[in-house]
């Protein structure tokens, strides 16, 4: 049997615009689904007065705003703004709320490096990739400062890889995974750099690198054939379905702008 | 025999009573037929409500419904000084039926101009409304409650307008029917005066009517019905036909008290009559019950205040609708309209998240009923989102006292899931 969750904010005119993720949110709802998915992006950019003010003026909850800015005053933690507000909105199951305000928490005592990496991985896996890119590549400047293992550097520069992949510059994704291999010894990140020389129709690459890190014959007969029978299975496509040549036209158009759309959105 | 209106003192033309401005309350209720108008206030210091005489000392409440304007006169003439007016001036326009019948829709040529029922109703109703003002000076707007004979949606829409009009806000300019505005009269009475049923009999002209109250304990708040008739074989002034009828409806009945009320009791003919209806009940003879009973409901609607009694007029939703929501993260029934409310009037909207499905439950029941049956809305093609990722606005106008129509509208949930613009309607109603 269904529920109905009652909305307890109304829809703003102007929206809330959540740098982090680069979303505009027009209602409390919206923005604890939101939290809730993209938890390792909260951070004090977000529960700032900026947040209250547009809860006060857009959503006229002068009562919620004042609540939330006393908390910022008394608290000052991420956690405690985030909980009186997921608490209040009621969008969220208690034990949602729970899990979410325990994981902040648990990050105002992680360490920067700690917080950077899920924030980073947190961005990849919501499609923001090349904002990925950068917060890695911030994570690996601070380096220097901080003494990080070969495993938790390889796993940056695997993640580096699979951002590039995504974003089509596959040589670019094949030195990152074999950067990656070399710091963790990790055999997933040579398998990534193969599959990615495979992706670029580099044959050429890809026997040099199963050369170079000496691939057994088996594994790299393994991945071509997982790529072929993958090309194999998804090339038909929606094109040919029609037999007009004008809706083919009109599909292959659609297809193209949808991709761009897409790619944009990895960009943004 | 009772005089229920024997406190009556006010004279607009010499007295005022309290020279001091009332500030919180003042509320006026007004009788409004097809021939004459009556004018009952309130305010806060006063222990009932009072009717406004045309003359000081009299009982004689009725304004008759007349407007005139002479000619290069920017001012209305209305009530007596109208009809004066008129008879020593042929040239006077003068109108007199833009309410008859509860019917507004004639028009009028008054020199250069042309005015439709309504714009003349609303000139004079503006003239009686400032009435009490001039006896206690006032300076506030009054809420104000008009009580007619009979309500339909033309009716109800037109008033509206008129208060709009006249300044009012919303809900501050309300119109009720007779039946309503004796239920609100009753409960403003001593108990003991409806221990029993009540019965009321209104006589103008030949037209005899008849409003018969009675109570339903089974409940919390008590239900109170009232029963109408009209009796085309009433002559006024016939006391033995008269004393017949009242036998005839009245023995082996429990009727606690009697109201008479109307010209058509004007004169001492009574006699017979009388003596039987006092026999084991209180009677009172008098004009403004009507215009006393919407002075009360103004008191009683405008602050909200509860009673333990409920009248469910012809006007009024015979059911309460319901859904059953999760209010920060607490399950309660979230009510759309109640039953009692006016259906002209209510109308109520909220907005919700679906969850785990795309049906809503709505659950309808009866007010004097603990069940409650429970009709189902599926929103059909939908498109296919994730859990709790859909907003829709649920609206729930009555379009009659026994079914309401439901609009329900997907409205997406902002930029993430845009809204695919669908939206679905249903009536709901309650089977008898």
């Amino acid at each position: 049997m269904g529920e109905l969750i009652l909305c307890t904010s109304s829809l703003a005119k102007t929206p809330f615009y959540w740098e982090n993720i680069s979303e505009n949110v027009y209602s409390l709802e919206e923005l604890s689904y939101l939290i809730k998915k993209n938890v390792f992006l909260v951070e004090k950019s977000l529960t700032s007065d900026q947040l209250c003010t547009w809860i006060e003026k857009e959503l006229f909850d002068k009562k919620l705003a004042e609540s939330l800015r006393n908390d910022l005053k008394i608290n000052n933690k991420v956690s405690s703004f985030i909980e009186k507000l997921l608490t209040e909105t009621g969008y969220l199951s208690q034990s949602e709320i729970k899990n979410t305000v325990k994981l902040l928490a648990d990050l105002e005592t992680k360490s920067e490096i700690e917080v950077g990496k899920l924030k980073a991985d947190q961005l990849l896996k919501a499609g923001k990739v090349l904002r990925s890119i950068k917060e890695y590549y911030k994570l690996l400047s601070a380096v220097s400062k901080n003494i990080m293992s070969d495993e938790v550097l390889g796993s940056i520069w695997h993640n580096i890889g699979s951002a590039y992949a995504r974003l089509f510059q596959f040589n670019e994704a094949i030195n990152c995974f074999l950067k990656a291999y070399s710091l963790s010894a990790n055999l997933n990140s040579l398998k990534m750099g193969l599959y990615a020389a495979f992706c670029e129709k580099n044959e050429k690459k890809f026997y040099e690198i199963a050369e170079e890190y000496d691939v057994d014959t088996v594994v790299l007969s393994e991945i071509k054939k997982e790529m072929e029978d993958y090309y194999l299975n998804n090339s038909e496509n929606v094109f040919f379905k029609d037999s007009s040549k004008e809706k083919k036209e009109e599909n292959i158009k659609n297809f193209i702008v949808d991709l761009k759309k897409d790619y944009k959105k990895l960009c943004s | 025999m009772e005089i229920f209106n024997a406190n009556v003192k006010n004279s607009i033309e010499n007295e005022i009573i309290n020279k001091e401005s009332i500030e919180r309350e003042y509320y006026i209720g007004i009788d409004l037929n097809s021939d004459y108008a009556m004018v009952s206030y309130y305010c806060n210091n006063m222990e009932t409500p009072e009717t406004v005489s045309a003359t000081y000392g009299s009982e004689v409440f009725q304004i008759p419904q007349v407007l005139a304007k002479k000619i290069n006169d920017i001012n209305w003439l209305y009530g007596q000084e109208a009809i004066k007016a008129a008879e020593a001036d042929k040239e006077c326009f003068i109108a007199n039926d833009f309410f008859k019948e509860e019917s507004i829709e004639k028009t009028y040529e008054c020199f250069d101009d042309v005015f439709e029922g309504k714009d003349l109703l609303q000139i004079f109703l503006s003239k009686i409304i400032s009435l009490p003002s001039k006896i206690i000076n006032c300076r506030i707007k009054p809420k104000v409650v008009i009580s007619i004979k009979r309500i339909n949606r033309e009716i109800y829409e037109a008033f509206e307008d008129i208060g709009f009009r006249l300044g009012f806000k919303n809900h501050n300019f309300k119109v009720i029917d007779y039946k309503e505005s004796f239920y609100y009269y009753m409960i403003n009475q001593e108990p003991q005066l409806s221990q029993n049923d009540v019965l009321l009999l209104c006589a103008n002209s030949n037209i005899l009517e008849s409003y018969r109250l009675s109570k339903s304990h089974r409940t919390t708040p008590v239900v109170i019905n009232i029963a109408y008739d009209s009796i085309d074989t009433f002559k006024s002034g016939e006391d033995k036909e008269f004393c017949a009828f009242l036998k005839q409806i009245l023995t082996n009945q429990r009727v606690t008290s009697v109201y008479l009320v109307g010209s058509g009791f004007d004169g001492n003919w009574l006699l017979e009559s009388i003596q039987f209806l006092c026999k084991g009940r209180r009677v009172f003879i008098g004009k403004n019950l009507f215009s006393k009973g919407a002075c009360y409901a103004a008191m009683l609607k405008y602050n909200n205040s509860d009673s333990e009694y409920v009248y469910l007029g012809e006007n009024d939703l015979k059911f309460n609708l319901s859904i059953k929501v999760l209010n920060r993260n607490q399950m309660e029934f979230l009510t759309l309209v109640n039953a009692g409310d006016n259906y002209f009037e209510a109308k109520n909207s909220c907005e919700v998240i679906l969850s785990k499905g795309n049906t809503i439950d709505f659950w309808k029941q009866l007010p004097d009923s603990r069940e409650a049956k429970i009709e189902s809305i599926s929103l059909k093609d939908l498109p296919l989102r994730e859990d709790r990722v859909t907003r829709v606005k649920i609206v729930a106008t009555p379009i009659s006292n026994n079914s309401i129509d439901i609009y329900v509208e997907d409205m997406g949930f902002g930029e993430i899931y845009k809204s695919s613009n669908k939206s679905w309607h249903y009536v709901m109603s309650m089977p008898a």
